[in-house]
């Protein structure tokens, strides 16, 4: 894994230079703000295709910049979380009202200005979102939120809808909001990945093995090969886990009872197995920053999973059968490829209308190279086309956990006494979890974080989502949102 | 006695129209208006059970002008007058000029000579007078733009001239040669079947254009919601029962049995049934307090029409008990919908006081109106919606128990059109319930919230308009309550059948369809029985008050807001949206939703919405008309003014045309 | 076309009878809260202070000037760094044994002796609900493992409902407070406006560390600091996320229907 390539633009140049790497099939994948010295910059990580370095586009700012949301529209959010998080203002942003800071709260302070001596807070109370206007006396609102029915996230989704037709959706996420980018602050890695574990609750791996993979590119570490294999067994069983969970969530949605009764019993076999493995039913507490905390005994694995695919294919085939799942998915929330890649959909909404991407297979890491895969694809775009996505990476995350453990040899599972480098060193990392692409990016000084930034998932799909929804019926609504499986938490951070 | 209290109401009603010419205070005008419809309410109730002797009118004159009301007529009037007395004396003054109590005056006097004249060249004249009465009251209500008002008066009155002009013909055919009506049976006897069905048909259409029998119920939202609802209380009472009399008096009394086709009988039931069906269907649909209720009463018109049509089929067949039972029906009916309707007409006026919009939008109305408002709005709603124990209850009741007694035909065309036409009217009852459920859930309730609670003293007219509210919500109640009393007043309220028919539909405290082995109800019971057993909670609800643990007020949990906002509330179009998508075969909406994203739709600020439902006969009868005209005034453009006084010219000429005919033939 | 209800059928039951009978909780391999027995501490050893990423080590001075060490457990992560580290044998991963408290004093590793302390009127009241018992619950800023084990209840393993326990949707229904996540800022008055609404007789349970004391997200602008200073929590359900195991122990010891099992941080009495 080598460092990605930087360029620094200036900020009258940088709508046309986003053009430019646009025109060229070049893909923004977040920004941030960082505190350097005494300057404010302005990060833009860009994917400039298979196999190529990563490429930061670096804008210094003097409290202004102009807003690329026109040109890239998935980088609105994140121009409005810096917005709300530093004292930049980017012009033309077409949303430009709160974010991450719910409107009614107030956020005394920036907090990543390391020159700021006084800690800020946020208090106030929610007050209501900002939504687009709607000229029509007879529409009606619905308020669905922060907390609804059953045992889901907070968040509040506003429709305004006429009774069964859907004509505008706008979701308000980041009640959850924790800081937790800032609570990196200051920190030292081995620290801070407890915190990067607990991003997103089911992402454990997604999460921290970007996480360390960040570190250790910013260190230079190299992980043991031992160590890089296991850590392919952990994805996958987290992808496992995780789409089974869909496939409950999926059935649930669509009225299948014993359906969602069958996913939610091979979820917990999953994560029973997963318990087995690692002593966490989560996976959690066994990354470390150059490889892993302890040895993972495998052996028993291959028989537990064989016997579990069998029944998970067994589960797939059956709802493949199902008519009335069939239809309800059918045409439901179709996302055009187009806004799929404008608003930087990703992982299987992203596959599942028409754009081929995997990091996994195209900007590989920990040794999922030497391993074979296969990126499944639909053009499609609706919840079925999502749903057939991850029934074929699921089986296939079985297939990977197969090939890693067959040529797992023993060895070191962690460097033997690694040294920190003095100095600010800068490191990315990025996984493809089982709800697509994960990217840390960190920068630290002298072994202490600077600055983490955090790209989960689900951050880009929830961008994406509100399209499916608008002008669509409202009793779709739960099946289009199920067929996202997105998590709240991821976005929120 | 009643023809005397009749002519002093009559009087004091011409008054009404000479100070309201003379532009005189609001005072005397309103005192007139109001002393004159009840000296003609007292007067048509002292007729009843027998109707008024007759009375020659000018004596001394050529012509032979009698006037009487038989008992059917004294009923509707009586009942119909109701409301129209009620709005008369809480109209808003602000609101209207005297030129409305001149409007009111006329209609209502039309009314009386439709009901009572009993000539063909006088009775044409009361219905112009009445029609034209209708128009001046719309006019002189200040609500709508004059603009909008003129062109729904025009297209209200050009249908009705269409009805007119119907009547005259079918009556110029029966009565050329003597227009007194109480030979025209006689006379109607030369005639042939198939004239007979002409001539009922010229009939259906002519009165039928009042009625708002199909397609002629397409004038009455845009004429209605030009105007208040007082005006509404009376065009929707007393215009409406003297119009569906004057049909029932053509087609029962008139029109001889021994020459009506059975078919005729089911033309009309179907006409009455469809026109129900279609009327509550966009009725639901509308958004206006007043456009929703005009829709209603062209429903109840409808219905009424209906239970004539089985009455005629009833006679032919030669079952006269039951044609008489029918008839009696529509009479109940219209009777307790003029009650019902007012009280809701006036309280859309009551809404437009405290909201200042007539739209059906939450928007606490009930809240801010003495609680008489909603009591007595209650009452109406639920005597429209047909649930008991009100008058709505026991009238489309007995119009089952009529359309049930569909075995006792012999022919299967009459047991078909009948079951048929039960199936119909319980659509529309099912439709009316939903129409009745949103125009006071949506309309009434809601919590303005930015609004301070601070309770501050209701204008007068405001409290008097709630009570009227009440009075005719509660009218409602009684007429059902005592019907088993009220009834006998029906006795002779038949030109056919035996007069025990009605003393058949009660039997002790139970109303029954002549015979009480059929089937039963008893609103008087239901609310005596009801009314003990809801002492139960209720003093269930006063212990618990009391009780030691008391009760902890808590907002409203609005899913962890501070406050459920105030747009999630259910509006109108919500509410009905539904069935405009599952029957959009007859609404064909249309729903235009624009959102103003950037080029490739992405960030909208702003959502704009249309929604419609496209009428029935307005694209496919009534436009291709008016291209046909407009297309003739372009040639004749020269004779095209389009203002209200030609049309007032014509309508004089219209008249002087009618004297001369009279005068000459 | 698939015959779901046939294909149900044909699979049986796949509930565990836990905790009626038999003891299989369905957590094999979980590496349950550290056991810490400050009798085999090293002298003047304070490496768990040291590594402890959420501070759940605290050191004390008695009035002889003894240093004494003792372990939270309403701080406690379970993320097994301490017992890592641990030179000696004075921390060790249990088998999975849930930490489940009527008090958050018993959270705290101490030499109490004796029975852990019941309120006899509030365990009455409670043990009302023993046969059914309604659960609202409120995501207060969790990072989505403790829903995921909630979850996990619905599942035929779990199977709650044999239990007699529900989740409901509104407030108004509910028995239960059920809180996951730190309460991060923006989701206290949320948070507090649904306790408003429940009606009474009604409960607490703070269901995973961040609940009852907001670690590991106990820092920054946007930290929450756990329900102990908001509301009057009745059961404390440590663990991150704490097991479908822990979670029934919680429900169980609420309704009177087990017996608290810890007492001053240790598991047996």
């Amino acid at each position: 894994m080598s460092k990605s390539v930087r360029r620094y633009v200036a900020p009258t140049e940088l709508i046309d230079v986003a053009r430019e790497l646009l025109a060229l099939g070049c893909r923004f994948q977040m920004a941030y703000h960082r505190h350097s010295g005494r300057s404010l910059e302005i990060v833009y990580l860009v994917d400039q295709g298979p196999n190529l370095e990563f490429l930061e586009i670096i804008v210094r700012s003097e409290g202004e910049l102009p807003s690329l949301s026109e040109v890239a529209p998935l980088l609105s959010w994140y121009e409005r979380e810096i917005m709300d998080l530093s004292e930049i203002t980017f012009i033309g942003n077409p949303e430009s009202f709160p974010l991450v800071v719910l409107n009614g709260m107030t956020l005394d302070g920036s907090p990543f200005d390391p020159n700021c001596d006084v800690q800020p807070l946020l208090s106030g109370t929610p007050a209501s979102p900002s939504l687009p206007e709607i000229e029509a006396s007879q529409v009606q609102d619905l308020f669905w939120g922060p907390i609804r029915a059953d045992i889901v996230e907070t968040g509040e989704f506003h429709f305004a809808y006429i009774g069964e037709e859907i004509l505008h959706y706008t979701p308000r996420l980041f009640y959850k909001h924790r800081g937790i980018e800032h609570g990196l602050q200051n920190r030292d890695p081995a620290a801070g990945l407890i915190l990067a574990e607990r991003v997103s609750g089911v992402g454990t791996i997604s999460h921290g093995l970007a996480y360390c993979l960040a570190v250790e590119n910013a260190f230079g570490f190299e992980v043991p090969q031992r160590a890089q294999l296991l850590r392919i067994v952990l994805a996958e069983l987290e992808r496992i886990y995780n789409n089974l969970h869909f496939f409950a969530m999926l059935a649930k949605t669509t009225t299948l009872k014993v359906g969602e009764a069958f996913g939610l019993l091979l979820e917990e076999e999953a994560k029973q197995i997963n318990a087995k493995l690692s002593g966490h039913r989560l996976l959690r507490n066994l990354l470390s920053t150059g490889g892993l905390r302890r040895d993972l005994n495998v052996g028993f694995l291959a028989f537990e999973l064989r016997s579990l695919k069998a029944k998970v294919q067994d589960y797939l085939d059956s709802l493949a059968n199902t008519q009335s799942y069939l239809d309800r998915l059918m045409e439901t929330g179709i996302l055009s490829a187009d806004a799929a890649f404008d608003f930087g959909a990703t992982g299987p909404i992203a596959n599942a209308s028409g754009l081929q991407r995997d990091l996994r297979v195209h900007h590989p890491y920990s040794g999922y190279d030497a391993l074979s895969m296969k990126i499944p694809l639909r053009t499609k775009g609706d919840a079925l086309a999502r749903a057939e996505v991850r029934a074929e990476s699921l089986i296939g995350a079985f297939d990977l956990i197969d090939q890693a453990i067959q040529t797992l040899e023993p060895g070191d599972i962690n460097l033997y006494k690694p040294i920190v480098p003095v100095g600010t060193v800068d490191g990315l990392g990025w996984t493809e979890g089982p709800r697509g692409s994960c990217f840390y990016a960190v920068r630290l000084n002298d072994g202490i974080f600077e600055r983490v930034k955090i790209k989960s998932p689900s951050f880009s799909n929830w961008k994406a989502f509100p399209l499916t929804v608008h002008s669509s019926n409202m009793m779709d609504y739960a099946i289009n949102e199920a067929s996202f499986g997105l998590t709240i938490a991821g976005a929120d951070r | 006695m009643s023809l005397e209290l009749i002519s002093i109401g009559a009087v004091l009603l011409a008054a009404t129209v000479v100070a309201a010419g003379l532009k005189q205070s609001f005072f005397i005008t309103r005192s007139f208006f109001s002393l004159g419809v009840l000296f003609l309410l007292i007067g048509s109730m002292f007729a009843l059970p027998h109707g008024t002797r007759g009375v020659e009118l000018f004596p001394s004159g050529g012509l032979a002008v009698t006037f009487s009301l038989d008992a059917s007529a004294s009923w509707l009037v009586a009942w119909g007058l109701a409301p129209a007395l009620f709005a008369g004396i809480t109209i808003s003054r602000s609101r209207i000029s005297q030129g409305w109590y001149g409007g009111a005056a006329l209609t209502i006097l039309g009314a009386i000579g439709v009901a009572g004249l009993q000539d063909g060249i006088s009775f044409l004249i009361a219905w112009e007078v009445m029609s034209l009465g209708g128009a001046f009251l719309l006019l002189n209500d200040r609500r709508a733009s004059t603009a909008d008002a003129g062109q729904s008066n025009l297209f209200m009155l050009s249908l009705l001239e269409v009805g007119s002009v119907s009547l005259l013909i079918g009556m110029l055919v029966l009565g050329s040669r003597d227009p007194s009506f109480s030979v025209w049976h006689g006379l109607w006897l030369g005639l042939s079947p198939l004239e007979t069905f002409g001539i009922g048909v010229l009939f259906l259409i002519g009165f039928g254009a009042k009625l708002g029998v199909l397609p002629f119920y397409e004038w009455y939202p845009s004429a209605y919601s030009s105007g208040s609802g007082a005006t509404g209380a009376i065009l929707s009472g007393v215009v409406l029962n003297v119009a569906w009399y004057s049909l029932g008096r053509a087609l029962l009394h008139w029109m001889p049995a021994s020459k009506t086709p059975l078919l005729f009988g089911v033309l009309v039931l179907a006409a009455g049934v469809i026109s129900a069906i279609l009327s509550i269907l966009y009725g639901f649909q509308q958004g206006d307090w007043r456009k929703l209720l005009s829709f209603s009463t062209a429903e109840n018109g409808g219905l009424a029409t209906a239970a004539l049509g089985a009455a005629i089929m009833f006679r032919v067949a030669g079952l006269p008990d039951l044609s008489t039972l029918a008839w009696v029906v529509g009479l109940l009916h219209l009777g307790g919908h003029s009650l019902a309707k007012g009280s809701l007409m006036i309280t859309a006026d009551q809404i437009y006081e405290t909201g200042g919009t007539y739209e059906i939008s939450q928007h606490d109305a009930l809240s801010r109106a003495p609680w008489t408002l909603g009591v007595g709005a209650v009452m109406g709603g639920m005597s429209l919606s047909a649930m008991p124990p009100m008058a709505g209850f026991v009238s489309e009741w007995f119009l089952f128990q009529t359309l049930f007694q569909a075995f006792r035909f012999t022919s299967s065309t009459g047991r078909v059109a009948l079951a048929l036409a039960g199936a119909g009217i319980a659509l529309t009852a099912a439709l009316s319930l939903a129409t009745m459920i949103k125009v006071l859930g949506v309309g009434m309730l809601g919590k303005n919230q930015n609004r301070t609670p601070q309770r501050q003293t209701l204008p007068v007219d405001q409290k008097s308009r709630s009570l009227a509210v009440l009075s005719l919500g509660t009218l409602a109640l009684v007429y059902s309550v005592g019907m088993i009393w009220w009834i006998r007043e029906l006795t002779y309220a038949s030109w056919i059948g035996p007069s025990q028919t009605v003393n058949h539909m009660v039997d002790g405290l139970l109303l029954v369809p002549l015979s009480s082995g059929f089937a039963f109800i008893s609103p008087f019971l239901l609310v005596v029985v009801g009314g003990l057993l809801s002492l139960i909670p209720l003093a269930l609800i006063r212990l618990r008050r009391h009780g030691i643990n008391g009760y902890r007020k808590v907002p409203i949990w609005a899913q962890g807001l501070e406050k459920v906002p105030e747009s999630s509330a259910t509006t109108a179009l919500v509410f009905s949206n539904a069935l405009r998508q599952f029957y959009s075969f007859i609404y064909r909406p249309k729903t235009v939703a624009k959102s103003d994203g950037n080029e490739k739709g992405y960030f909208v600020k702003q959502v704009s919405f249309e929604y419609s439902v496209a009428p029935i006969f307005g694209p496919f009868l009534f436009s291709p008309i008016v291209r046909l005209v407009r297309w003739t005034s372009e040639k004749t453009s020269k004779m095209q003014m389009g203002s209200m006084n030609v049309y007032i010219l014509y309508i004089g000429l219209m008249l002087i045309l009618i004297l001369a005919i009279a005068i000459f033939i | 076309m698939k015959n779901w209800t046939l294909k149900g059928l044909v699979a049986g039951k796949a509930t565990t009878n836990w905790p009626n009978s038999g003891d299989n909780d369905g957590q094999d391999g979980v590496a349950g809260m550290p056991i810490f027995d400050p009798k085999q501490c090293s002298l003047g050893c304070q490496t768990c202070v040291q590594v402890c990423p959420t501070k759940a080590f605290s050191v004390e001075k008695n009035n002889l000037d003894e240093v004494s060490v003792s372990l939270d457990y309403g701080r406690c992560i379970n993320c097994q760094i301490c017992v890592e580290t641990c030179p000696s044998e004075a921390l060790k991963s249990s088998p999975q044994r849930a930490m489940v408290s009527r008090s958050k004093s018993d959270l705290v590793s101490s030499d109490l002796e004796g029975e852990p302390e019941v309120n006899r009127l509030q365990s009455r009241i409670s043990s009302i609900f023993r046969g059914s018992l309604h659960l609202r619950h409120v995501d207060a800023g969790s990072c989505n493992g403790c829903e995921s084990e909630l979850g996990a209840l619905n599942s035929p393993f779990y199977n709650l409902h044999r239990l007699g326990i529900f989740f409901t949707p509104s407030p108004r229904f509910a028995d239960v407070l059920l809180v996951t996540g730190p309460v991060v800022p923006q989701m206290k008055e949320p948070l507090l406006r649904t306790w408003e609404a429940m009606p009474r007789p009604r409960f607490v349970v703070a269901a995973g560390t961040c609940a009852i004391s907001g670690a590991p997200f106990d820092f920054g602008y946007s930290g929450g600091y756990g329900l102990s200073d908001l509301l009057p929590i009745d059961i404390f359900i440590p663990g991150c996320p704490p097991t479908p195991a822990e979670l029934i122990h919680g429900l169980l010891l609420l309704t009177d229907r087990i017996d608290q099992k810890i007492h001053g941080g240790r598991n047996e009495p």
